[in-house]
């Protein structure tokens, strides 16, 4: 085995996935060349000291944090239960406030405009319905004659 | 990388009970008990979750500070992540372990909290060593500091917390998914079949990615024992 291979295979050494075959051929490269031996040993305590790290510790209330996160997630505004005993689903909720939210537009803004007609037309006058054209010029000032 | 979400596809052999009778061995009846556990937190079993939650918090907070490298935000991921599994366990598929899945929703959220720290420049900025030392001569208020080794250092405590800072500094230059891997084999220990599944990278590219992290790691120690 030529030291390049040999020093890229180091790692797999020590996590025990080389093949018999190649553990063998490795070890055989090892005990011929001093500077595989160092780099070895350097990962070997490198690992040694990952592995020893001491666990970082959660905080000894960390359940009741995770339980409070998890009780304002669900009590969010995605939270459609209405007290029933299962949820509704967003889609359906949305739907519906759309459907509301179209009906008070109808309701509040289009049918006043429609109603509320300042000249309505009256089926009495002669002119009713008939569309308001102006008069010759001077007409509004004229008086009537007797 | 698989999503926590993935749609509910519960295998038979998983979630299936070995024959009444039959001996099992230690890990054996470890499994069973985890794949009933899961069950029941599928179904919303409130105390099948705080279970899960005491079982694997140790495991997962430690992940995500050694990924994160500060505490306050691997708290918060941590939460979130037990959070993540209450609110997406029916979708979990059963078909690999529960750990594997559970760690498949951690390092997404460490890469997650990762890219908005970034965005907000807050992470980097402050080098995970000088956390370390400020962790070290504050106490941080805990009853546990936050860094301390158990490595053998018997005569010399100090410099044992140093190693760890520096080891901790060190991994917060590497590139992130170096970094993952770092603290998916050689601190969390898991086999590279399962950093394949957690990961979704190749066994290959695994070992090399692996060797040059260590290498980094090796090349700094080095000069720090020297």
């Amino acid at each position: 085995m030529d030291h390049q291979r040999a020093q890229e295979l180091l790692s797999d050494y020590l996590d025990g996935e080389l093949s018999d075959e190649c553990v063998a051929d490795l070890e055989q490269h090892l005990e011929s060349c001093d500077e595989c031996q160092v780099e070895l040993e350097s990962l070997r305590k490198t690992l040694l000291v990952l592995g020893g790290l001491q666990p970082a510790e959660p905080p000894p209330d960390f359940l009741q944090q995770v339980n409070q996160k998890l009780r304002r997630r669900t009590k969010s505004a995605f939270d459609f239960s209405f007290g029933l005993d299962r949820k509704i689903p967003f889609e359906a909720v949305s739907m519906v406030l759309l459907g509301i939210l179209l009906a008070l537009y109808l309701i509040l803004v289009v049918l006043p405009k429609e109603q509320v007609d300042p000249d309505p037309p009256t089926p009495n006058r002669p002119d009713a319905g008939a569309p308001m054209r102006p008069g010759p010029p001077g007409a509004g000032s004229q008086t009537m004659k007797p | 990388m698989p999503s926590a979400k993935d749609p509910p596809n519960v295998s038979a052999k998983q979630d299936a009970d070995p024959p009444p009778g039959e001996a099992l061995t230690e890990a054996e009846r470890a499994a069973v008990q985890e794949r009933r556990l899961v069950r029941r937190l599928r179904r919303g079993d409130q105390r099948a979750f705080e279970t899960i939650v005491r079982t694997y918090q140790q495991r997962v907070f430690n992940m995500v500070f050694r990924f994160l490298g500060n505490r306050e935000e691997a708290e918060d991921v941590a939460q979130d992540v037990f959070v993540t599994v209450h609110q997406n366990a029916a979708n979990f598929r059963g078909d690999s372990k529960f750990s594997t899945w559970l760690y498949r929703v951690t390092v997404n959220h460490c890469k997650n909290r990762l890219k908005y720290l970034k965005r907000r420049g807050r992470h980097m900025g402050r080098p995970l060593d000088e956390i370390a030392e400020h962790q070290m001569v504050q106490g941080s208020g805990d009853a546990q500091p936050a860094y301390h080794a158990a490595i053998p250092r018997p005569d010399d405590l100090a410099q044992g917390r140093q190693l760890e800072a520096l080891i901790q500094g060190e991994m917060a230059k590497m590139d992130e998914d170096h970094r993952l891997l770092l603290v998916l084999r050689d601190i969390q220990g898991l086999s590279y079949q399962e950093m394949a599944e957690v990961t979704g990278l190749n066994v290959g590219t695994i070992k090399s990615r692996l060797h040059r992290a260590r290498l980094a790691l090796k090349e700094v120690l080095t000069r720090h024992m020297q």
